[in-house]
């Protein structure tokens, strides 16, 4: 829980591209709807890296659509937090304990500061959309890390909701 | 259940014959209790304390001895077990003499209380012990040398911080708190004579502010920041956009690829 008393979600840069570019056909899609609506009618609390404003300017997100983005960002259960050297540590840590465990795949530095920023903000759950993250799920020792899964249809129980 | 007692022993320099000066005597216990204080809003969670002591032994012969109990209004009781304010102050200066570190959990505010129960001794008043249960901690030249040890030094970083702008003081040295949303309690900022005005206009505002942070190594979270600028003072959240109106707001973002594909596209390629 945060310190508001909700919970702490922590959403990978797929899951905020399939709610803006409403792609219905992505399996996430629905679930990923019903973390937006948690977070509009403020059942939870959200927590971004400034890595996903970086990855969203890959895309062809216009300027219009860039001020409203930003502007949602300061509704008050919504929190930005950058890179800073404390995220660096973790994510440093968390790539080598991942690499070993992951035998032979490797864990890419974004993937890895997207979950070390959950990890910094002692965020409850990290959605995600595909298996990179998925995988290392109760894998990961060094930290205590979110609950890493696919945005779920229904809340959680370990939520307590 | 009996109940739990705390006991504070003030012991004053043989040259002044174990007597205590006054302002000495009356900084310590203020300290102390708001150590105490401090602690039970950690544990319960709540921006104010509820629990009061009362005094219930008071002794004048050196060394000074004050003895006091817990007491909250029956509607608070399920807030916060009274007796734990005792059993967490005197577990964390316990850990801080043994261990010459700070607890895992704790964040540099919460050891700054400590920093300040040690500051209390004086040439004045040389020696402090408290008391509780089973447990006595002397408060002397060791806990003194431990405590910095613990504290280490600072790392600087520049960054920004988000959260809720307060408490300004522009009297003497000018600072004001700023309270996220994630991560730290609260994190001091200092600012000079050039952005009083500005962090004025902004109390009470969400703010995005630039500067120099400042860490322990053993912390997560910066505790302190000198400010160089606010960057961004947020609208009320009336005056923003729906969270909601970001739902399909670009169906052409990625020119219908797949969300999934485009972003392990993206880290696989750059990174």
């Amino acid at each position: 829980m945060n310190k508001s008393g909700r919970p702490l979600l922590y959403w990978d840069s797929n899951i905020w591209i399939a709610i803006i570019g409403e792609e219905k056909t992505n399996p996430i899609y629905e679930g990923a709807m019903y973390a937006m609506d948690r977070v509009a009618r403020g059942e939870a609390d959200l927590v971004l890296s400034e890595m996903v404003r970086l990855e969203m300017f890959k895309t062809n997100l216009n300027s219009t659509n860039e001020e409203t983005f930003s502007k949602v960002l300061m509704h008050p259960n919504v929190e930005k937090v950058s890179v800073n050297l404390k995220i660096v540590n973790i994510a440093s840590d968390i790539q080598r304990e991942a690499n070993q465990a992951l035998k032979g795949k490797l864990l890419k530095t974004v993937d890895a500061v997207h979950l070390a920023t959950a990890i910094y903000a002692k965020a409850d759950e990290l959605y995600v959309a595909d298996g990179h993250l998925l995988t290392l799920n109760g894998l990961l020792k060094m930290y205590s890390t979110p609950k890493i899964t696919h945005p779920p249809l229904n809340i959680a129980p370990s939520l307590g909701l | 259940m009996k109940t739990p007692r705390f006991t504070i022993v003030l012991k004053g320099s043989s040259k002044d014959k174990g007597k205590l000066r006054l302002d000495e005597f009356i900084n310590s216990l203020e300290v102390i209790v708001d150590a105490l204080k401090d602690a039970e809003k950690r544990i319960s969670g709540k921006t104010r304390a509820v629990i009061h002591y009362k005094i219930v032994h008071l002794s004048q012969n050196s060394p000074a001895k004050i003895t006091i109990e817990p007491i909250i209004e029956p509607k608070y009781k399920s807030e916060v077990a009274i007796g734990r304010p005792f059993s967490d102050v005197m577990h964390n200066l316990r850990f801080i003499k043994t261990k010459k570190t700070v607890p895992e959990d704790m964040e540099y505010h919460d050891a700054e209380k400590y920093v300040e129960i040690s500051n209390l001794r004086t040439t004045h008043l040389p020696e402090i012990t408290v008391m509780s249960g089973r447990s006595k901690v002397k408060i002397d030249e060791q806990f003194e040398k431990n405590i910095t040890q613990a504290i280490g030094e600072d790392e600087f970083e520049s960054d920004t911080i988000i959260g809720k702008l307060d408490a300004i003081n522009i009297h003497g040295k000018k600072t004001c708190y700023i309270y996220p949303n994630v991560g730290a309690k609260r994190i001091r900022c200092d600012f000079g004579d050039p952005l009083e005005e500005k962090i004025i206009g902004a109390l009470g505002h969400r703010v995005e502010i630039m500067g120099r942070v400042r860490y322990k190594s053993w912390d997560n979270y910066p505790y302190a920041i000198d400010v160089e600028d606010i960057l961004s003072v947020y609208p009320k959240e009336k005056e923003l956009p729906p969270f909601s109106s970001i739902a399909g707001m670009q169906k052409d973002i990625i020119g219908g690829a797949n969300s999934t594909e485009f972003i392990r596209k993206l880290r696989e390629q750059e990174w």
